[in-house]
């Protein structure tokens, strides 16, 4: 087995990324699937900082990794709440239906 | 050798969990991101932020996973729409399959290690992380505080409903123009 270097970890939150941003366009239909995507793409964004901030030696990557959660959390909760608020007023959350402001 | 063991194991936890929650329905996909964050986080520790491994751990599988558990209970989602067209998902795995291809470009790089002892001079990460947070970056942190604060006054703000006017679209008061902002025009031929 290979000793594990910054490209073992690039590739890894390479992967996470992509998978994120492929359930964003698979999950179309589904919102809250949509908020999860985009969750699992920030948390691979963090792990690729973290790596870099290890193998530099540098810990400006794990104190930018942790705004990027600060701003993870504030972004999904105010959307969550949006959607309930959403929900609350039209009796359901499709992503199709929400074309309200199309005009 | 052990490193490298711990290293596989939990990318391939994150990995598969990362493929199910793109794949699985409602409830399913909240407890495979759980997992991947339970990965990642062990990912931090083998990376040695101990601190972020810890907060990831706390703040996001402990407390806002759970909120986002909650969001199918509360809204009552029917199950309709989890098969979708196979051309959607095409699409997006090609996507996917592109933007993994291009960030994959990093194997053509070498890193080479800096000399920059930042992490090393202190033994402790919590701490090294604590005085680069509350010195170099303390306008930002602040700032952190402010977001989080807007955060919260937005979302009291939106949950508000009893005594006070429902906030919902006026989706005519938004589209609607009136006569002096609408201005008719006889084209010619040439600018059909």
């Amino acid at each position: 087995m290979l000793s594990i270097g910054l490209n073992h970890y690039l590739l890894l939150s390479a992967f996470l990324f992509a998978t994120g941003a492929c359930g964003v366009f698979i999950n179309h239909k589904n919102i809250t699937a949509m908020l999860l995507s985009v969750e699992l793409m920030l948390v691979s964004v963090s792990l690729n900082l973290v790596a870099f901030s290890c193998f530099h030696n540098d810990l400006t990557g794990q104190v930018f990794a942790v705004f990027i959660l600060v701003a993870a959390v504030a972004e999904a909760v105010v959307g969550i709440a949006v959607f309930i608020i959403y929900f609350l007023n039209h009796k359901s959350i499709e992503a199709e239906n929400m074309s309200g402001l199309k005009g | 050798m052990n490193e490298a063991l711990v290293f596989y194991v939990l990318a391939t936890f994150s990995i598969i969990s990362a493929v199910m929650v793109v794949f699985s329905c409602a409830v399913n996909s909240v407890l495979f991101l759980i997992m991947v964050f339970i990965s990642v986080s062990g990912l931090f520790l083998l990376l040695g932020a101990e601190f972020l491994a810890m907060m990831l751990l706390i703040i996001y599988a402990g407390a806002f996973a759970v909120l986002l558990l909650m969001l199918p209970l509360m809204l009552n989602i029917k199950e309709t729409y989890q098969h979708t067209a196979v051309k959607c998902s095409a699409f997006g795995v090609t996507v996917g399959l592109l933007l993994f291809s291009c960030l994959a470009f990093v194997l053509k790089v070498k890193p080479q290690r800096l000399e920059n002892d930042v992490s090393l001079a202190v033994a402790n990460n919590v701490k090294a992380l604590g005085e680069v947070l509350y010195t170099d970056y303390a306008y930002l942190f602040q700032l952190c505080g402010m977001v989080l604060f807007v955060a919260i006054v937005g979302v009291i703000m939106l949950m508000i409903r009893n005594g006070m006017e429902i906030k919902e679209h006026k989706i005519a008061g938004q589209i609607i123009r009136s006569a002096d902002e609408i201005e008719l025009k006889q084209l010619t031929d040439g600018e059909k």
